[in-house]
């Protein structure tokens, strides 16, 4: 099993790989070559089971993200973008039932690089659809949040329960190598609508799907804690044509 | 075409984003192996155990030298559930919590304990038996004393004994800390009044310039429920104060940890003795919530700790779901009690494992208690009278 997931990693970096030196011979040789900024937010949906866990339930977080989307046209309805990005995949753990109210908020910021190939149409207005494969670093995290003090518990009116007050508390996410998996490999889906403001000037609308592959955690297999990110990214694009 | 491929491939993805995780988890119902058995208790020491940043013991070393070992036993070979017991007790053996206990039951042989702190204390040079310093204190107090005792609801018997010393000080001591609930209870009994009595010695403390100070003994007192520390130690002071660090668990992950935050004792009335002289008194079985009473009340800047160095056990259990930490059981064979989250002092040490160690040190003499004296308690009165 784990060396079918080395070699499913080893695949993802392969392919991107042979992707970006196609791209870049390609345009280089013919291609339009086009560049931009694209902000959104994400919401990022954070896959696990909680393993020994009872009472707890995940749910996404806001984020913000940047990129700035390098595109080459392969023809008049194909392109590829490399979109070299800073994007968070954050989300909150929160304890439900009798412990609601402590809850866990993972604010993790990526520096990504997802490369895609983009089929569109239209005249005017054109849509717009891609697939593609994405690796990302886990740059720096924070944690904060509410938790029970233990020293104020008070016993509850039956006798066998206990009221506590929730302190907060936050701090930066210290990396740990024997556990943190900080590189993350993935697909990405993509689709748009976009418009030409002028001759050299596109502005787009976009929704994306990052699935991650891999875990945000290294384990053996009794140890093994799913731990995977589904981020949608809602952005608007700036694209200047810069080269015909 | 392209464009048909594309989309499919798009919409796939977004169903695929619905896939659940699968995950290998031994079920609790369905151990009926030692390889099971031993899967369980490793992983939920694993996610369940907090000291794993600070404990020697190399849990994963612990994974790949005895999962097969246990896979070479039978589950229903009395010889093989007495080695499987060997075995937990030697993987369990260096883990620093204080609290850490293991009941074992297996059908075959008879249930038994794993106490890894119980047995390197067993092996120290000082090492000795729990003594009942009651007996013998209640001869120094003068006449009036009170010695009280409570039934809790759990069905434990505790104790309680105050008075004072030479009408100059102050004595207090309990065998365990279930005073709040003594306190609460409906109608009369004899730990409330000791409690009664002791605060009213405390205001005689506060307004009396003539008293001396307070001594509050610790001794082979095992600790007992949280909301005492608050209701105990609240009793000396008009306001709230910090007197250490907590840290607790966030998640599964081993070391996935909240960061250090106050832990605070809250005040439980207006009188304040913080000022006073006080004397703490320990010995080797001081544990658990006693410790943290010790460590709370040395905060205080005329208050000292004498006797031994104390069990070590500072890290507190709670109900297991509430950090998701703590004590847990494997199947219907093994319970584990161990802390839900861990301590640290002032000084920013964790001392779990250690103990406290006192400010004046006196050695333990059980020839001298049966002959009716207690060096430890002369050794407080001397520095009280100061």
């Amino acid at each position: 099993m784990a060396r079918n997931r080395v070699t499913l990693l080893q695949l993802c970096m392969r392919s991107t790989t042979l992707i970006l030196l196609y791209l870049l011979s390609f345009s280089l040789l013919r291609a339009q070559f086009r560049i931009g900024v694209d902000i959104g937010v994400t919401q990022n949906y954070f896959h696990t089971t909680f393993p020994g866990q009872v009472e707890i339930a995940s749910k996404p977080l806001p984020g913000k993200y940047l990129t700035i989307p390098i595109c080459y046209s392969l023809s008049r309805s194909v392109q590829v973008e490399v979109d070299p990005s800073i994007i968070d995949k954050s989300f909150t753990l929160g304890r439900t039932g009798s412990y609601q109210g402590i809850y866990t908020d993972y604010k993790n910021t990526y520096l990504q690089l997802p490369v895609l190939v983009k089929f569109d149409r239209g005249e005017r207005w054109k849509y717009n659809v891609g697939v593609g494969l994405y690796s990302a670093y886990w740059w720096k995290g924070r944690i904060n949040g509410k938790t029970a003090d233990i020293f104020s518990a008070i016993p509850g009116g039956d006798g066998n329960t206990y009221r506590y007050k929730l302190v907060p508390f936050q701090k930066n996410y210290v990396f740990d190598s024997e556990i943190d998996k900080r590189v993350e490999f993935g697909a990405v889906g993509a689709c748009g609508l976009s418009r030409s403001l002028n001759r050299s000037l596109n502005i787009g609308l976009n929704a994306r799907l990052y699935y991650s592959f891999t875990n945000m955690n290294r384990s053996n297999s009794v140890s093994y804690i799913p731990s995977k990110n589904r981020t949608w990214v809602f952005s608007v694009a700036f694209i200047y044509s810069i080269l015909k | 075409m392209t464009k048909l491929l594309s989309i499919i491939f798009f919409i796939s993805i977004i169903s695929w984003s619905c896939k659940k995780d699968h995950v290998k988890e031994v079920q609790e119902d369905a151990i009926g192996s030692f390889v099971d058995l031993f899967d369980s208790f490793w992983s939920k020491m694993n996610m369940r155990y907090v000291y794993w940043d600070i404990d020697s013991t190399n849990w994963k070393n612990c994974y790949n030298r005895y999962r097969s070992r246990f896979n070479a036993l039978d589950i229903h070979s009395a010889v093989d559930q007495a080695v499987a017991v060997g075995y937990l007790k030697e993987m369990t053996s260096s883990l620093i919590d204080g609290h850490c206990q293991i009941n074992c039951q297996f059908d075959l042989i008879q249930p038994s304990t794993i106490n890894p702190s119980a047995d390197k204390k067993r092996l120290q040079h000082d090492f000795h038996s729990p003594f009942v310093y009651a007996g013998v204190d209640s001869f120094f107090l003068d006449s009036g004393f009170i010695f009280g005792r409570y039934v809790t609801k759990s069905n434990e018997q505790v104790t309680a004994l105050t008075g004072t010393i030479g009408k100059d000080i102050v004595y207090f001591s309990c065998s365990e800390f279930e005073l709040r609930e003594a306190f609460s209870a409906p109608g009369s009994n004899g730990v409330k009044a000791v409690f009664e009595r002791y605060q009213h010695l405390l205001g005689s403390i506060a307004v009396q310039h003539n008293l001396r100070g307070l001594i509050i003994d610790v001794r082979n007192n095992p600790g007992g429920s949280l909301p005492d520390l608050s209701f105990f130690v609240g009793q000396l002071c008009s306001k709230d104060f910090v007197f250490g660090g907590m840290k607790y668990k966030l998640g599964p992950g081993p070391i996935d940890y909240t960061g250090w935050m106050d832990a605070t004792i809250g005040s439980a009335g207006n009188l304040s003795v913080t000022n006073s002289k006080i004397v703490i008194l320990v010995d080797q079985y001081t544990k658990s919530l006693a410790e943290l009473v010790a460590i709370a009340i040395r905060t205080f800047p005329n208050s000292i700790i004498i006797g031994e160095q104390t069990w070590g056990a500072t890290g507190t259990v709670s109900d297991g779901n509430l950090y998701n930490a703590g004590s847990f059981s494997v199947g219907r064979f093994l319970t584990v009690y161990t802390s839900a989250s861990q301590f640290r002092t002032l000084g920013g040490q964790v001392i779990e494992g250690k103990g406290i160690v006192p400010d004046y040190s006196e050695k333990f003499d059980q020839q001298q208690l049966l002959l009716g004296k207690d060096n430890v308690l002369s050794s407080a009165i001397t520095w009280l009278r100061q």
